[in-house]
């Protein structure tokens, strides 16, 4: 039996053992609760997991009571960890596994694999993968995994056995955390209150919910202050708005994760298309030009200037106010 | 004047205009479109049929100077917002148009002109004026043989090389229409395509366009047989040395000092090359990265690449008119595509018209004729080419004959 959360032999078993949210706060379910416990907590601090198959039955339940918790938490930065934490010791799981069953996992998650022996240049290729499996889950921007660098044949492009490991575990962390995030309203049992705040303590002391301090501080310029603050809010901003904020963000030296991770607050957030034009904006992909914030003088006409306050006129870009005010602390630090 | 082709146009869809039912399928789960003759700068949006009848119908009392259909499903396509839509999947579809692809007539028969401040030049538009900056360039671009011959390369070469060879699509799922003016649509429906999202969209289009291509993964140089661009890249490189080999002193892209170290190598690098042998070949990488470059050049599809990655684009509707050329949006065979012309194929019309020409043409193939016309000319062309010189303007339709 495998721990892997979305194969069908896996969902069947828990199933079958049919337990709900209040079984979660018997007694004689705390074992698993604690093996839940423990699994977000590594995820947390060690960024990855490990299976414990010492009892089965409580490491297959304590999955789905890991994704209760954290939905009940959700805060999105902790489903992302956790599921990047998972998906890591599912990939290294199967790296070590056998071809045949590497190959029944893909095949149950309706992949069009099949097992081939292909050399080139004493590589061994072990398997077929079709194009739009392996475009479902691409491991994001390493020009290795660009279809155009892979052997492509009649539809099918050729991967290692490493590969396919790593396709699935992309797949697997898409899939742990759309589960936490389309998972609504839970009622945890009270029981349960204590954990869900030792978790919730251990993770916002090592992850602080933002970084306060610089925008709070006054080293951002109005306009970036307000945009800043409507997203925190989960308002729905323009499309111009979050392309202005983005590449403020980007060039003061946020990274791509940092900024993906504020827009989980937008509405109409969908991590992929979201991860594509961030990266985009950041020169990761296509012209690989690093965009700059509108000038002050596009975002009065886009109406995305709240008004100007002293140091607005001596900058013409919202990034020159970012500059200039940092200079200004540090001067005044010193 | 505007009457006598819109009552061209009319008769059309009333005699001639009929599609295979299988053409469009899931015909109810499109969204349907068109400009009205009456009011060309309009899109009416969002219209549905249960069938082809029913659209024909409905484009008789409102005769479509463009007419267009969603390559997307949806579950309720009349919904006029996109989210109400509910998206269901779309067909993938590539554009190859000559306007995106450089070709040497197009100093003959294209020009531009800066609508701020009135700078003007032939062939290829750019993007901004190159005087003033501005990006508001009106052009004025015409059919030709020689245009659309390279358009007929592209699309060959992208069906046989990449659909059918690389991406292994059956070829009964494709079907190429000529788009009714510099191009054609290549349409694949494939329902193993449906679901594919915008990146993994991109991602073909990357593929077909050369772009992101990892130089560094071509050293040691591939073998002649290996799959996909490995093998593409191999077998340009043994291309060059071919040319390199007969004589040739200038290559395109190359330097004199490339094209000889290619030449003093040219045997170890060709066994490299040659799937029966061991040999192994490591080539300085500016050289391999001037080389694969080139051969990217050579070997890509100048697809349109805003096409293929939307997955909510309208397209022409099959059999439909043109609105700029009156040509019809045509069904092509593929076996018999390098003998396309549009002025004969891509016509339901086959009278001749007088027409009276008001303004200057440039000189142009089409088809098998010639045209030199200077306004003031009165001349009887058929009538598929004076349709297209009456809608850009240019003349007006005397009489039908």
């Amino acid at each position: 039996m495998q721990n892997i959360p979305f194969v069908p032999k896996a969902q069947e078993y828990i199933a079958e053992k049919g337990f709900t949210l209040e079984d979660i706060g018997k007694e004689y379910f705390k074992p698993v609760v604690n093996r839940a416990y423990q699994r977000i907590l590594d995820a947390i601090l060690k960024g990855s997991t490990k299976s414990r198959l010492d009892d089965l039955d409580v490491e297959l339940l304590s999955y789905p009571v890991s994704i209760a918790i954290l939905a009940f938490i959700k805060d999105l930065r902790l489903a992302s960890r956790f599921a990047i934490a998972e998906a890591r010791r599912i990939g290294l799981e199967l790296r070590r596994e056998h071809e045949n069953k590497i190959l029944e996992i893909a095949r149950s998650i309706s992949w069009d694999v099949h097992l081939v022996n292909y050399v080139i240049r004493d590589e061994l290729y072990t398997f077929a993968i079709h194009f739009k499996d392996y475009l479902s889950a691409p491991p994001p921007n390493d020009p290795f995994w660009k279809l155009i660098n892979r052997p492509l044949i009649n539809g099918y492009v050729l991967i290692r056995k490493q590969d396919l490991a790593r396709l699935i575990e992309e797949y697997a962390r898409h899939y742990i955390y759309n589960k936490i995030a389309s998972t609504e309203s839970v009622r945890l049992p009270e029981t349960l209150s204590d954990i869900v705040s030792k978790i919730a303590d251990t993770w916002y002391k090592k992850y602080p919910r933002e970084r306060e301090e610089a925008y709070g501080g006054g080293v951002f310029p109005p306009c970036m202050r307000k945009l800043m603050e409507e997203i925190k809010r989960g308002q729905n901003i323009s499309h111009m708005a979050r392309f202005a904020i983005a590449t403020f963000l980007l060039n003061i030296g946020y990274d791509v994760e940092e900024v993906i991770d504020l827009f989980r607050r937008v509405p109409d957030f969908n991590e992929r298309i979201t991860r594509y034009q961030v990266e985009h904006l950041a020169g990761l992909r296509g012209s690989k030009i690093k965009y700059l914030p509108p000038s002050c003088k596009n975002m009065k006409t886009f109406g995305l200037c709240p008004g100007e306050d002293p140091l607005c006129l001596k900058v013409r870009n919202p990034l020159g106010y970012y500059r200039l005010s940092m200079r200004r602390r540090k001067k005044d630090e010193q | 004047m505007n009457s006598k082709i819109k009552q061209l146009f009319f008769e059309y869809y009333r005699d001639n205009f009929t599609i295979d039912e299988t053409v469009i399928g899931s015909f109810r789960q499109r969204e349907y479109a068109l400009v009205p003759f009456d009011a060309p700068d309009k899109m009416v949006r969002h219209l549905a049929f249960s069938e082809f009848s029913e659209l024909k119908k409905y484009i008789l009392r409102n005769v479509p100077l463009h007419l267009y259909y969603s390559t997307a499903y949806y579950n309720t396509p009349q919904a006029r917002n996109m989210d109400e839509k509910g998206w269901l999947g779309a067909d993938l579809v590539f554009d190859i148009d000559v306007d995106h692809i450089p070709t040497k007539c197009k100093e003959e028969h294209d020009t531009w002109r800066c609508l701020d401040c009135n700078a003007e030049g032939k062939g290829m538009p750019p993007e901004k004026c190159p005087k003033c900056g501005s990006s508001r360039i009106d052009k004025e671009v015409w059919v030709c043989n020689k245009c659309l011959m390279v358009a007929i390369d592209e699309t060959l070469r992208l069906v046989e090389e990449f659909l059918c060879d690389d991406f292994g699509i059956n070829r009964k799922d494709i079907a190429v229409y000529f788009s009714g003016h510099r191009g054609f649509h290549i349409h694949v429906e494939d329902k193993r395509m449906l679901r594919l999202d915008q990146d993994a969209r991109r991602e073909i289009v990357d593929y077909i366009k050369g772009n992101g291509i990892k130089v560094e993964l071509f050293n040691p140089l591939p073998k002649l047989s290996e799959p996909g661009w490995r093998g593409t890249i191999a077998q340009g490189i043994y291309e060059i040395l071919s040319m390199i080999n007969e004589g040739n002193e200038f290559i395109e892209g190359l330097t004199e000092r490339d094209i000889k170290y290619l030449y003093e190598h040219r045997e170890s690098i060709i066994k490299a090359l040659d799937d029966n042998t061991i040999g192994s070949f490591r080539m300085p990488k500016p050289l391999l990265r001037r080389l694969v470059e080139q051969i990217v050049n050579r070997k890509a599809v100048n697809i349109d690449e805003r096409v293929t990655t939307d997955i909510k684009r309208l397209i022409r509707f099959p059999e439909s008119l043109h609105g700029k050329t009156g040509l019809k949006v045509t069904k092509v065979d593929l076996s018999v595509i390098t003998e396309f012309d549009p002025f004969n194929d891509a016509t339901w019309l086959q009278t001749s018209i007088k027409i009276k020409v008001i303004e200057r043409i440039p000189k142009l193939e089409l088809g098998s004729l010639k045209l030199d016309l200077s306004p003031g000319d009165i001349v009887i062309l058929p009538a598929s080419i004076a349709l297209y010189i009456a809608l850009r303007g240019k003349g007006e339709m005397v009489e039908l004959i």
